[in-house]
């Protein structure tokens, strides 16, 4: 509200113009084309008839739900004198000839009308005061502050009439979701704000509401009258509330006699639109130019200043950012400077981007630079349908001349060799899928050939700075010599067409050499963590289970067997969680002790017979049966050998300075182990017996266990078996120096 | 989940030399955002997830198992605008490809096994996990599990992935494992190559979706028949380890068609529904039926199947005829952001919609990104199903037709074709026909067509194309394409 009336004052007090935010910020419009765009927004062809598209009037919002979005009293006093409620508002005052009583009575009527479509009145809710501060952050950097007046005060600004006493924060939510709806003309654009960023911004805009507007309670009576004079006064024209709007009546746009009616500046049975003499000469000027029809390039420029897309394009001399907004351009990349923060210009686009790429963009709002905090708007169909196909046919190219890379030559592979680290290195600037190999994020390479046109990716590479002159993207080609002489005889638009064919294979184009990828470890905090995988040693049945303390395990539930401990870091998990997942984790620890492959329960006949060689992944006479987790997430394993079911936990124990170490405890908890049982520890080509219950396993492990072990000669190897006669436990120590 | 040689092997040198790409889209998805809108699931920070299966709960939160292997729980997901909390229920599990959950367990189908997910201290995360069945071999990262919700009796269904995508060099790769409520494992049906999706059609049957190979000329859903033969007899070699399935099967020769050696291979149970590759998907997923009551617009009791390459969902009917199953797919809505995986109906008859975006080409390049469509109230002008009749099909629709325009027999483009079957890769469209539509009556509300038909070919696809039909209030088809599979002509 106070934003509103400051602007007021800008303007000058009562009858402020209409204000076109296009027409601001192009001075330099010929008086035909100012006059043009007047004669859009002021609607003139709503009432006076016209053939030419050029001249097609600005949709007025849909008033088929204007009771659920704005507040009964603000369209009384709106409608009773639109410029006075909202100053610079294009709306006419379709009443003013009447004497002031029956003005009143009939915005009144009007305003009951409008207020019982489409629900309930908007009910009130305080700004939260989170919310608030949210929205003003983005209403400062989405680009609603590239038309509307950032929060200190600035003229050229688009009102925002007073939206305190017009919506609740449901409502202006609502409205911000989808602009499109109420506003089909796409002067305010749909900034692609979701749910919770529209509540901000509505927030912020209604920070000063405090109360709930006097309350408004639609009188049928005075609904019905209203509804008759809805029609009679010719709302209709403009606005529709369900049904289409009605066809223009008057006197045809050729034929009007510029000096009278509404642009006679007298006040009569007509619309008033307190018209500056500036505008109306250009009106004047645009009737009287009639017999001309647009060109195409000046349909382009009407377009571009009807929608003000100029508020943030430049397109040759017209538009671009102005000083006083410059600010609230801002970026997420520093590193691209000023073409991470401001919309990129409009300056030949035609020839750059291909038509249903180009068309995407000023239809649905399609962009590519995430970088930008502004956002590239949706203006629908309805409103820059023709743009693209214009923008083809004002801008043009000379024919790149280049020979296709054929088959033989293999262009997608060369392609994907220039663009990667130890050629010309595209992904030093640009990102792949996302994926970045520098700090740098400029636009992904993936979009390249979906947007550009084939011919405009040459003349570009060839010379960048012919169409940018503040990039920072090289020209890999100086005086057309390659840097590359060897790769495709150095010839540079054989180059340039292996590049474009590899990029234009899109989700099949593989990954360009030295994208490195940031490594996917697995942190360990207060708890076990558990990653069932393939790791290394053993089969693609692998847990992995990091520990608190900072020692690990793998674990076979293929054979029921200990594979590997290490300690320090857990894993690192690209092996199994990027591409395909064909590798396996990557242990971090530099202490890894291997245990042997095959099943470590065996019954043995005779102290002196083999283990079996049972070494199917998936071994015979064993089964996993799952785990349980303890209070730390450290899983008990459950496993059955023959009828015998195996309880099978470790549980991780750090003393002190000690490094951390491992008592692991195996119970039989439904019935004894069969006979002669064994429990094989470790094979290892020296183990070291300390006692009957302690021993050293090669460099790095010391093992003690519960009950006397057995080492024994196996092919040049020592194996160290436990005859199992119950519950038993073995103390794991790793003692190689990590 | 099912292209790894395809792209790096020995088809891949091939491929690439007949510049292989992913196909046009099918350029509707303006369009269809009027009907079905999508909207984005934020996720909170610290939050990864690659959807690989979903599930409902009693409570109303949605679990979602994952490719990382874990139970995420969102709460808030049907809201309007859903901004959902997420709580881990269990984690450490291997790609989670079938998430059921019955009593408060839930059971996770994954790489290595079926697995009964509990919590039994009730802390609110899984504390025990108890193997239900590992009865499959499991050697090769690409032999993926596919695990089904429970059937009526409560059974669940396991389709397990070829070796290396070609092979079958651990047990029962490539087979279909029926796993009972008392834990035991029944082999049910062999010949699956790739499967990506296994679950009960719109009449409570188990089916699975299968991906274009070799022996598969195109993807297709295919019904799991007990004692059935899938196609790709590669994996044979496991008979003797099923005695309840009987001896093995004649070999299939090659290169041949469907609808011959079907008659010669008595096991062997013909795709029930083809999807013409990249008009409908290159790698289709696994499916779900919709029983939103109306909360999803017109297309009550159909199943719903993602596309892992081409991030879109498409609408399947199956019927049964002469005691075969077949049926038609449709275009449905495309423009979503990741490979599908899985898609899921939520209480409200919302649609949830994820996957991946990893190891594999895909249009919808985002990871970590969970999407719903939500019907808009609006009902699309569409196809709503095709069925066989003895001389022609009927084409019902979800608006009134131009009663004038759809009783001419020229609105009906209609072609038929089948695909090679063959243990090379994939196959074109082979064998054309073009029948002729002798009548077209129109029903008096307008609702259904009933197309009379000379020239119908047992075993092809039939593929109708119908720009020119248009509702009775001028609008032209969302999707002018509807793709029957006639393995059964209806007895009259």
């Amino acid at each position: 509200m106070l934003l509103a009336f400051g602007l007021a004052s800008l303007h000058g007090a009562g009858a402020a113009p209409p204000f076109v935010g296009g027409l601001a910020r192009h001075e330099k419009a010929s008086p035909k084309i100012s006059g043009a765009v007047l004669i859009n927004e002021l609607g003139c062809v709503a009432c006076h008839a016209s053939s030419r598209a050029e001249f097609a009037a600005k949709a007025g919002p849909d008033l088929s739900t204007a009771g659920a979005r704005v507040m009964g009293g603000h369209l009384q006093r709106f409608i009773e004198q639109p410029s006075a409620a909202k100053p610079g508002t294009t709306m006419p005052d379709v009443l003013g000839h009447l004497p002031a009583a029956e003005r009143a009575s009939t915005a009144n009527a009007l305003a009951h009308f409008l207020a019982t479509l489409g629900g309930t009145s908007p009910t009130f809710t305080r700004p939260a005061g989170e919310a608030v501060e949210r929205g003003r952050k983005l209403y400062h950097s989405v680009g609603c502050a590239a038309c509307h007046s950032p929060e200190t005060l600035l003229p050229d600004s688009v009102p925002l009439g007073p939206l305190a006493e017009k919506y609740s924060v449901a409502s202006l939510t609502k409205f911000l979701e989808d602009p499109l709806a109420v506003r089909p003309s796409g002067r305010m654009p749909d900034l692609k704000l979701d749910h919770f960023e529209a509540v901000d911004i509505a927030s912020y805009l209604l920070r000063d509401q405090s109360a709930p507007a006097r309350a408004f309670a639609p009188d049928p009576q005075l609904a019905a009258r209203g509804k008759a004079l809805f029609t009679q006064h010719r709302c209709d024209a403009c606005h529709t509330v369900g049904s289409s709007r009605v066809t223009p009546k008057l006197v045809a746009l050729d034929k009007v006699r510029p000096e009278r009616g509404c642009l006679s500046g007298q006040s009569g049975a007509w619309p008033q639109y307190p018209l500056s003499d500036r505008q109306r000469a250009a009106v004047r000027a645009s009737l009287a130019a009639q017999s001309e029809p647009a060109s195409v390039a000046e349909n382009v420029e009407l377009t571009l200043t009807r929608l003000n897309c100029i508020a943030c394009h430049t397109r040759g001399e017209l538009g671009g950012v102005p000083a006083n907004r410059n600010a609230h351009f801002t970026g997420k990349d520093e590193n691209l400077g000023d073409q991470g923060r401001i919309p990129p210009p409009l300056t030949g686009v035609g020839a750059k981007l291909k038509r249903d790429w180009f068309r995407d963009v000023v239809v649905n709002g399609a962009s590519v630079r995430p970088y930008l905090n502004t956002r590239m708007p949706k203006f629908g169909a309805a409103n820059t349908e023709p743009l693209a196909d214009w923008f083809k046919q004002l801008d043009t190219l000379s024919k790149a001349e280049f020979t296709r890379v054929r088959q033989p030559e293999k262009p997608h592979e060369v392609g994907r060799e220039l663009a990667g680290s130890k050629a010309f290195n595209c992904i030093a600037c640009h990102t792949f899928r996302e994926k970045s190999a520098s700090p740098i994020r400029a636009l992904d390479l993936m979009t390249m050939t979906e947007r550009l046109e084939e011919n405009w990716f040459h003349h570009y590479l060839a010379n960048p700075t012919r169409f940018s002159p503040i990039t920072i993207m090289p020209s890999f080609w100086p005086d057309g010599k390659s840097l590359l002489p060897d790769i495709l005889g150095g010839d540079p638009g054989k180059q340039r067409d292996a590049l474009w064919q590899y990029l234009a294979r899109g989700p099949e184009a593989g990954e360009p050499r030295g994208l490195v990828l940031e490594p996917l470890f697995v942190a360990v905090t207060n708890e076990a963590i558990i990653i069932r995988r393939a790791f290394p040693g053993i089969g693609k049945r692998g847990i992995g289970v990091g520990y608190p303390t900072g020692i690990h395990l793998s674990f076979d539930a293929g054979q029921m067997r200990l594979g590997s401990m290490w300690s320090g870091g857990f894993i690192e998990a690209s092996g199994i969680w990027r591409g395909q997942g064909a590798g396996q984790a990557h242990l971090l620890g530099k202490d890894t002790v291997s245990f042997p492959a095959g099943p470590a329960f065996a019954v043995l006949e005779l102290p002196a017979t083999a283990w079996p060689t049972n070494m199917a992944k998936q071994a015979e006479g064993l089964a996993f049966k799952g785990y349980s987790l303890d209070a730390q997430q450290r899983p008990i394993f459950r496993y059955e050998f023959g009828e015998t079911l195996v309880e099978d936990a470790f549980l991780d124990l750090k003393r002190g300075d000690a490094k951390p170490h491992f008592v692991r405890s195996l119970k039989f908890p439904q019935r004894p182990p069969p006979p002669r049982l064994h429990f094989r520890v470790a094979v290892d080509k020296v183990i070291e017996a300390r006692g009957d219950q302690e021993f050293a396993v090669g460099k790095g492990l010391l093992v003690r266990l519960s009950t006397p072990g057995v080492v024994r000669e196996v092919d040049g190897a020592k194996e160290l078996l436990l005859p199992v006669r119950g519950a038993f436990t073995v103390e794991y120590h790793l003692t190689a120096k990590p | 989940m099912r292209q790894l040689l395809c792209f790096l092997t020995v088809v891949s040198a091939v491929w690439a030399a007949v510049a292989q790409d992913l196909g046009d889209t099918w350029g509707t998805a303006e369009r269809e955002a009027a009907y079905y809108r999508i909207v984005n699931i934020p996720l909170p920070e610290g939050v990864y997830l690659e959807a690989g299966s979903f599930v409902s709960l009693p409570d109303g939160r949605l679990a979602v198992g994952t490719r990382r292997g874990e139970i995420l729980l969102l709460s808030g997901i049907t809201n309007e605008h859903p901004r959902p909390t997420v709580h881990r229920f269990a984690s450490g599990l291997d790609e989670v490809l079938g998430l059921a959950h019955r009593d408060g367990a839930f059971y996770a189908t994954h790489a290595t096994e079926v697995t009964r997910i509990t919590d039994s201290n009730n802390d609110g995360r899984a504390d025990r996990f108890d193997t239900v069945s590992d009865k499959w071999g499991f050697g090769h990262y690409h032999e993926f599990a596919l695990g089904s919700k429970f059937d009526a009796t409560g059974n669940l269904y396991v389709a397990l992935g070829l070796s290396e995508s070609y092979n079958s060099k651990e047990k029962f790769r490539g087979w279909a494992l029926k796993i009972t409520p008392d834990g035991k494992t029944i082999p049910l049906c062999s010949g699956l190559r790739s499967p990506l999706g296994v679950g009960a059609n719109e009449h409570g049957e188990m089916f699975y979706v299968e991906s274009q190979g070799p022996w598969n000329g195109s993807c297709s859903l295919k019904h799991l028949k007990p004692g059935g033969f899938m196609g790709h007899p590669v994996s044979f070699n496991w008979y003797p380890f099923a005695p309840n399935m009987g001896p093995e099967p004649v070999k299939p020769n090659t290169p041949s068609r469907m609808e011959i050696e079907r008659k010669r291979v008595k096991e062997l149970v013909p795709y029930a529904v083809v999807f013409p590759y990249k008009k409908m998907g290159r790698s289709i997923s696994a499916f779900e039926v919709n029983r939103s009551g109306g909360k999803f617009g017109p297309f009550e009791n159909q199943m719903f199947v993602g596309d892992y390459t081409l991030s879109i969902v498409m609408r399947v009917t199956t019927e049964l005829v002469n005691g075969v199953w077949q049926g038609a797919c449709y275009p449905f809505r495309e423009g979503l952001g990741t490979g599908i995986l899985a898609v899921h109906f939520t209480p409200r008859g919302q649609l949830i919609a994820g996957g991946t975006n990893r190891g594999w080409p895909v249009r919808g390049m985002k990871d970590n990104i969970l999407q719903r469509l939500d019907w808009t109230g609006r009902t699309p002008f569409e196809v709503l199903d095709v069925r066989a009749q003895p001389d022609g099909f009927v084409v019902r629709f979800t608006r009134p037709v131009d009663a004038a325009l759809a009783a001419r027999p020229e609105s009906y483009a209609l072609q038929t074709y089948t695909h090679i079957y063959q243990g090379g890769y994939g196959s074109p469209e082979v064998d054309h026909t073009r029948p002729t539509v002798t009548a077209a009556e129109v029903a008096k509300d307008g609702m259904s067509v009933r197309l009379k038909i000379q020239g119908l070919v047992q075993g092809h696809v039939h593929d109708f194309h119908l720009p020119a039909l248009k509702s009775r209030d001028g609008e032209a088809l969302l999707h002018d394409r509807a793709y029957y599979t006639l393995n059964e002509i209806p007895k009259p």
